[in-house]
């Protein structure tokens, strides 16, 4: 069975963004901050509109916020 | 604390407070057969009061003056406890229906009064199913589970 794995650079591009806090994150892409501590923790695959999101918050392609893990495909 | 999470734990607390204000009218008047005693029926109104008032209180207040009402994690969460709570809801149907027949018998009778009762419990359990259920994936969600 196929194993899927989404991993996220997000508290390493927020600590590189001025230390910017999950709350900070939250209201600027527009989620609770219960939300950002479940997609660091892995814990929550974000839709594909927050995931750009939060890409573009960053100012970096969505590639180098999430990375996805899966060696079947 | 989010939006979701404050609604759950006001939910909880107002349902549990409800079943057992429901709970000990149904023993007053259906067993012992006398009317509710009115300090009990005070003690209960004033925490209904307490509560409502401490949850609105704390309802209110946003983590901070961007938060959203919820965002798509907290619908996903509302709808896997909507789901656990219609699931929860066949089982109780089910013992409402059969555990009076082993109570007072096929031919038996109960008290008018007792069906709106069971009726009512049934909707705050699933309330309280609900609730719960938000609370648990919330907890589950997040490391520091906040």
């Amino acid at each position: 069975m196929a194993h899927d794995e989404l991993k996220n650079q997000v508290r390493r591009l927020r600590f590189e963004h001025g230390e910017m806090t999950q709350q900070q994150l939250a209201d600027k892409v527009g989620v609770t901050r219960q939300t950002i501590i479940a997609i660091e923790a892995g814990k929550y695959a974000p839709s594909l509109p927050l995931a750009f999101r939060l890409a573009r918050t960053f100012g970096v392609p969505i590639e180098q916020v999430f990375e996805y893990d899966n060696n079947d495909v | 604390m989010n939006k979701t999470q404050k609604g759950a734990w006001l939910n909880v607390a107002g349902v549990l407070l409800v079943l057992a204000s429901t709970l000990y009218i149904t023993i007053q008047i259906g067993v012992r057969h006398k009317p509710p005693e009115r300090v009990w029926l005070c003690i209960w109104v004033s925490a209904f009061v307490l509560v409502t008032s401490i949850g609105i209180f704390f309802f209110r207040r946003k983590q901070s003056p961007a938060e959203p009402e919820s965002d798509e994690r907290d619908n996903l969460i509302k709808y896997r406890a909507v789901l656990a709570a219609f699931i929860s809801v066949w089982p109780l149907f089910l013992a409402a229906s059969v555990i009076p027949k082993f109570i007072v018998g096929a031919n038996g009778s109960i008290p008018v009064f007792l069906l709106p009762i069971v009726t009512v419990f049934m909707f705050y359990i699933a309330l309280l199913v609900y609730s719960v259920a938000v609370l648990i994936q919330y907890a589950r969600g997040a490391k520091d589970g906040a």
